[in-house]
């Protein structure tokens, strides 16, 4: 799991020191940070290094969260790919785990939604996005424009 | 006073008293502005339409309502799949009318009258005949819809009516009888044929001519030799498929025809592996994926899964099943999928299917890689007792369980492990559609099972495994299916592997 450190990016091996927009440091295992392909890239263009990789779009409290979902899913397979989902009907269920993840605030629906984007992490994206599908379906227009 | 009469002024009346406003308490916190709640239009347009593409069209309508912003981004998604259907329950169609049934009808209308701003939105094309159509309704309806959408990009066609295909000559012809239609061929990328029929040249001229093709679904592909080399003239498809999937039997040939061009594309593959041939997949570098629907192409006499006759057709199954699985390097394959189908009906009792089905897939689970594949899914119900002795085969799994390492030397009768495994010896599982149950394996002690030192041999890799179970209205056969979970996600607890279970009605 993340550990949070107030200071310093001192990494050891298969570690990676994250720096978030509210210049907190998390040091998580390599594995768990590869499911963002975002960093991914990042770790293979600067090779090895022991630079903290910032993140200025994703504050503390939610890199925090998305962490936790990596590291629940970090021996997961790569998504593959799209296969004929597109010609099929799409569905919004969500595992037991992941449904219980997502239950948050909508603010904080929103802002993992939007650093799942940003980190490029398309399973946790798809969570979060069939989350609010889930919200509107069944809505009337007056209702889906108080979410 | 001045600030009291600037008060005054605010409240919009002179006359108006100013209010006596109480002392603020020290200890309140003066207002931070408080910053407005995100809303759904406050979200990226690419996620907005990201959430879009999970509703209905109902969902869709009402999102168009919501806010100005919203209405584009609601309006591509509802045009974005083309949903057309004959559905006439029973009633002969009118002559010189529509063979679509009445909204199929309204909605292409509707394009028509809008080419350039709704036609054009058209990704995705999802055909079912549900009435009778003739095949040359067929290729004209398409044609039409071809040349009116020319953004379409992913077709579906699925079942002709009366229970069978639709035709593949009818997209065949429906792509070559205008310029425009035959442009939807070499921008498709994805297409689903695989409830169609038909001759397997048809759809194998359709496939030469999809360049773009990225992924292909298909039925029954019995391609042979002189098809492709009399029909094709010997060509073979240019596309470069991610994604394979054949979901009826398919020749070895139509395989490699179909994959000619894809292999270092090719990323996931679902195919048939029956027991006479094993599939070559080791030309494919980048395949992380690999789904086999298990069946038997000739069924032993009696049919009977517990039957000595029908061992020699599961042991050929077995190598050939292993051997495809080897053949596609094993280290890159992080995801084994299987599923059990049924393709001798003309002699196989009712019901047979499964009774195959749970003692095949748990035997095969042996001969699984143990390198590489870190995700097992097993669509089929399994026999608990083969399970869990796989589970407890400390050989495959390349070490001891946990409750097994030393200093132990023999498990407590509580402990998971001993379940695991007296549930090898004891237990008497019926089986889900009450034939003979398989002869229980040879009950495995965990002291006496040869265990290499971990360091001589490199434990399993399989982290994840996913295992369904039938749905039943019994209450005796619910409590025993949740025993058998119970039993197995101890076991795999002890080879610290995480269990997801899934319910299925039918397949």
């Amino acid at each position: 799991m993340a550990s949070a450190s107030g200071s310093g990016a001192a990494t050891g091996g298969g570690k990676v020191t994250l720096t978030t927009s509210d210049a907190e440091n998390f040091v998580v295992e390599r594995d768990v940070a590869n499911r963002s392909v975002l960093i991914r890239n990042m770790l293979e263009d600067v090779g090895e290094s022991d630079q903290p990789i910032p993140l200025p779009n994703v504050s503390a409290n939610v890199l925090k969260k998305v962490l936790e979902w990596c590291e629940h899913h970090k021996k997961d397979p790569e998504p593959i790919a799209e296969d004929l989902d597109d010609n099929r009907r799409k569905t919004t269920e969500i595992s037991d785990w992941d449904a219980k993840f997502i239950q948050v605030d909508q603010e904080m629906l929103f802002e993992i939604i939007l650093a799942a984007n940003y980190l490029d992490i398309k399973p946790l994206l798809d969570v979060g996005c069939k989350t609010v599908a889930n919200m509107i379906k069944g809505k009337q227009p007056e209702e889906i424009r108080k979410l | 006073m001045r600030r009291q009469d600037k008060h005054a002024v605010s409240m919009g009346s002179a006359s108006v008293p100013p209010v006596g406003i109480p002392p603020t308490p020290p200890h309140t916190p003066p207002l931070a502005p408080c910053a407005p709640l995100p809303t759904l239009t406050a979200l990226p347009t690419e996620i907005v339409c990201h959430v879009f593409s999970y509703l209905s069209p109902p969902a869709l309508a009402a999102c168009a309502l919501v806010a100005h912003p919203l209405l584009p981004l609601a309006r591509a998604a509802l045009y974005a799949r083309l949903t057309l259907r004959n559905q006439r329950h029973g009633r002969a169609a009118a002559h010189d009318a529509s063979p679509l049934d009445e909204p199929s009808s309204a909605l292409l209308a509707t394009l028509r009258a809008h080419p350039r701003s709704l036609a054009r939105l058209a990704h995705a094309l999802d055909f079912d005949l549900l009435s009778h159509v003739g095949a040359d309704d067929v290729a004209a309806l398409l044609a039409d819809v071809f040349a009116l959408c020319p953004a379409l990009t992913s077709v579906r066609l699925g079942a002709g009516a009366h229970g069978h295909g639709l035709p593949f000559r009818g997209l065949h012809r429906g792509l070559a009888l205008s310029p425009a239609a035959a442009a939807t061929a070499q921008r498709l990328t994805r297409l689903d044929v695989e409830r169609c029929a038909g001759a397997p040249h048809t759809l194998a001229l359709v496939l030469l001519e999809a360049r773009e093709l990225r992924a292909l679904r298909i039925g029954q592909f019995l391609l042979e030799q002189d098809d492709w080399d009399l029909f094709c003239g010997k060509r073979a498809p240019q596309c470069r498929l991610e994604s394979f999937v054949a979901t009826g039997r398919i020749t070895c040939t139509a395989f490699e025809f179909c994959t000619a061009a894809s292999s270092a594309s090719l990323r996931a593959v679902e195919l048939p592996q029956c027991e006479h041939t094993a599939l070559d997949l080791s030309r494919f570098s980048a395949l992380s994926s690999v789904a086999l629907s298990l069946f038997l192409a000739s069924a032993p006499t009696p049919f009977s899964p517990a039957h000595a006759a029908f061992e020699p057709t599961m042991q050929r199954l077995a190598r050939h099943f292993a051997a495809t699985l080897a053949s596609a390097r094993a280290a890159l394959v992080s995801r084994v999928s299987l599923a059990g189908a049924w393709d001798c009906a003309a002699t196989a009792p009712p019901g047979a299917s499964q009774a195959v089905d749970v003692v095949l897939h748990a035997r095969l689970l042996e001969r699984l890689p143990r390198e590489g594949v870190r995700e097992v899914v097993v669509r089929t119900e399994l026999n608990a007792i083969a399970l869990a002795a796989w589970l407890a085969d400390d050989e495959w799994w390349g070490g001891p369980a946990r409750a097994a390492l030393p200093p132990e030397e023999e498990e407590p009768p509580g402990s998971p492990a001993a379940s695991v495994a007296s549930l090898a010896v004891s237990t008497n599982v019926p089986s889900p559609v009450g034939s003979p149950s398989p002869p229980p394996p040879p009950p495995r002690s965990l002291s006496s099972s040869p265990t290499l030192p971990p360091s001589s041999r490199r434990r399993a890799d399989v982290a994840v495994l996913e295992l369904w179970q039938k749905q039943s209205y019994s209450a005796a056969r619910r409590e025993f299916q949740h025993r058998v979970r119970e039993r197995v996600e101890a076991g795999a607890r002890e080879r610290g592997v995480e269990v997801r279970w899934r319910m299925y009605e039918r397949w």
